[in-house]
């Protein structure tokens, strides 16, 4: 028991100076950017739309909330220095499996009146894993999420905010749906990145469902899987707290 | 679709003129690759038991829950309760269903249940050129998206029979044992988590961030999505960079052996493993189990070392193997994996090759077909690929997951509750791998 504690008072501070501070490299790497597309010629500009397994890209829009950052449209002039933390419009989600649309994804009143301490769920819906332990990532010592009022729940019914990862299968929305029905008002969900926002990859899944068909405020965090500092920075945006200074460079 | 109960599924179309080609672990851990034909007819070639076909059940359609293997309670212990844990769970942290059947405390049986997260890659990426579908391959399972990748591409190049350049087998090995430390240091971190020992779960949850970032520096993303196509903006195979990595890699190691040192000698924590759903090396052996689950109970077999592809028959290498078959055992040898992927590292980073080289790939099965197998973090992974015209038709796999299933269905049964989480850490299973 000493012998853990010696360890852990030797190792020091690990914690993030996040949000007092803008994240650093260590924490975004290239690929947590959205990248920004330069002009082309038509024909170039076709090919690097055609090299996108998202279709995300048309003529210089790329959509935050398909984008998987593969980095395929680098090759086709382009470069990392989108914004960092999900801002901009709401992203396109990408045809519903009956070809409809979507509704509005912040109905009033927002900001939800959380507080400034939430529980937090995470649900998976058909992740290939990378969400889920990134989501898991906010407790360790880097991030430790509780410092900033964001607690992990094992239970719905304790829950604020649901953050849903992966592609919705169909076998995960009745299961989707009771875990939604089990918290209490208000809720909110957050889609953790480009599965649950557009289906991404997967977004001709036959039976895949969006997370905003239900009459709840969605957050979309985009990313493939966004970095912990971008799921702490939409976790506050999440309940209304305003941006710090410097959290967004 | 052709589908065989368990050992793998075949989606797409093959050719008129060729029936599915299955891959089979012989009993002696080579792998025959038979057609289905010639396994009904002539036996020339060792069938899966009839204890894992009862176990795994039929493999299914898209969206639908499978592998629903049915074993009943012991009637000697009562009617037992079935105990649904699952799809939504904090504890698993992911979406699927384990049955447990239990009288009260102890679990009398087990059905795991999967299927709830199938996104159909198997069938997506039919129709595309293999290094265009490696963005789904790599989803398959996000923490070993390299394995999926090489082993994936190694199958491609083979069914294309070109020769394929020495670095990118380098690199491809690289990224994996980058990788297999990462995976590991979760499964122990977590199974640290479970024995209630909050100061050890931090330290090792900080470490497999400092694996993360590591990798993040390196390949340009944290789990190393997209870096084993040659177009890859963000690879850094420069001299300094592999040397930094390498130094970066070394004292992570150093803090791991730290760490490991004082877990090992935390009673509490090891008193919860040891003896802990026990699986015995004969039957480890019968129902097929791979990776460090295999090693765990006494079968030494590595894909590295036993039927290494390049670069992995130049570097040194011996299995972690540890003869007892519990939770201990299979962490124990993940520990020792952790040491070993550093060594590999370290090897790897100081023989790099230059640009030159070109190495021949396995031969295939047949013309435009061709296979692979490599050691994934969980163990033996087989890709079966068959292309047309460059283009996927079919592709066939084996996943260490649903490999492990069956054994740990068996080593659970007999423990308590509240052995579950030591038992599902230490056997490492992944939904998501096993889904596709």
């Amino acid at each position: 028991m000493a012998g853990w504690i010696l360890q852990a008072w030797r190792r020091g501070r690990l914690t993030t100076r996040f949000p007092r501070s803008a994240p650093t490299e260590a924490e975004l790497p290239p690929t947590a950017r959205l990248p920004v597309l330069s002009p082309l010629p038509a024909e170039a500009s076709r090919l690097r739309e055609a090299l996108c397994p998202t279709g995300a890209i048309e003529g210089t829009d790329i959509d935050g909330g398909r984008c998987v950052r593969c980095a395929r449209c680098h090759i086709a002039g382009a470069a990392v220095t989108g914004p960092w933390d999900g801002s901009g419009p709401p992203p396109d989600r990408g045809p519903g499996p009956d070809g409809e649309g979507v509704g509005a994804q912040l109905p009033p009143p927002w900001p939800a009146p959380f507080g400034r301490s939430i529980h937090v769920f995470p649900i998976d819906v058909g992740s290939c894993q990378a969400c889920n332990l990134e989501v898991l990532a906010l407790s360790n010592p880097y991030y430790d999420a509780s410092r900033l009022g964001i607690f992990f729940t094992p239970t719905p019914r304790h829950a604020d905010l649901l953050l849903v990862m992966g592609v919705p299968t169909a076998a995960m929305e009745e299961p989707f749906r009771r875990t939604l029905e089990a918290m209490p008002s208000p809720k909110a969900i957050v889609a953790v990145g480009a599965c649950a926002i557009s289906g991404g990859l997967f977004r001709h899944l036959p039976g895949r469902w969006t997370v905003d068909s239900a009459p709840v405020p969605v957050i979309y965090l985009p990313g493939c899987p966004p970095a912990p500092v971008q799921i702490l920075a939409a976790l506050r945006r999440a309940v209304g707290i305003p941006r710090a200074e410097g959290e967004r460079p | 679709m052709t589908s065989t109960p368990g050992w793998e599924r075949c989606f797409g179309e093959l050719p008129r003129s060729e029936e599915p080609w299955i891959a089979y672990l012989t009993p002696d851990r080579g792998l025959a690759l038979v057609s289905d034909r010639a396994r009904r007819g002539s036996g020339v070639v060792e069938a899966p038991t009839e204890a894992f076909l009862a176990r795994c059940g039929q493999s299914g359609d898209a969206g639908r829950p499978t592998m629903e293997p049915d074993r009943g309670g012991d009637p000697a212990a009562g009617v037992p309760l079935r105990f649904p844990y699952g799809p939504v769970t904090f504890g698993l942290f992911e979406a699927g269903r384990i049955d447990l059947e239990t009288p009260g405390e102890r679990v009398v049986a087990v059905h795991p249940r999967a299927g709830y997260k199938h996104r159909a890659i198997d069938r997506t990426v039919v129709g595309r050129r293999p290094l265009e579908a490696l963005p789904w391959i790599e989803r398959r399972v996000g923490p070993a998206s390299v394995a999926h990748a090489m082993t994936f591409l190694a199958a491609s190049e083979s069914a294309l029979g070109h020769p394929v350049p020495e670095q990118e087998l380098w690199l491809r090995a690289l990224g994996a044992e980058l990788q297999r430390i990462h995976v590991h240091l979760g499964h122990i971190g977590r199974s640290v988590e479970a024995a209630g020992q909050p100061v050890g779960t931090a330290q090792f949850a900080a470490l497999a961030e400092e694996a993360r970032r590591a990798m993040g520096r390196w390949g340009g993303h944290r789990w190393l999505f997209g870096l084993l196509d040659p177009d890859y903006p963000f690879r850094r195979l420069e001299r300094s960079d592999l040397r930094s990595l390498a130094a970066e890699v070394a004292s992570l190691r150093r803090r791991f052996d730290r760490l490991w040192e004082l877990a090992r000698g935390t009673r509490i924590y090891i008193d919860r493993l040891q003896s802990t759903a026990v699986l015995d090396r004969a039957i480890a052996q019968a129902l097929g189990a791979v990776g460090p689950v295999a090693r765990g109970s006494g079968v030494g077999w590595d894909d590295r070392v036993d039927d290494p592809i390049p670069p992995y028959d130049l570097l040194d290498l011996h299995p972690a193997v540890e003869i007892e078959g519990d939770a201990l055992a299979r962490i124990s040898v993940r520990a020792r994996e952790i040491q070993q992927s550093a060594e590999l590292v370290e090897q790897m980073v100081d023989r790099w090759p230059g640009r030159l080289g070109q190495v021949d790939p396995r031969p295939g099965v047949a013309p435009d077909r061709g296979w692979a197998r490599s050691e994934s973090p969980e163990g033996d992974l087989v890709y079966d690929v068959t292309l047309r015209e460059g283009r996927i038709a079919a592709l066939c796999l084996r996943t260490a997951s649903a490999a492990n299933w069956p054994a740990f269905a068996e080593a659970l049964r007999g423990s308590v509750f509240t052995d579950f989480h030591f038992a599902w850490e230490s056997f490492g299973l992944s939904f998501a791998e096993t889904d596709g």
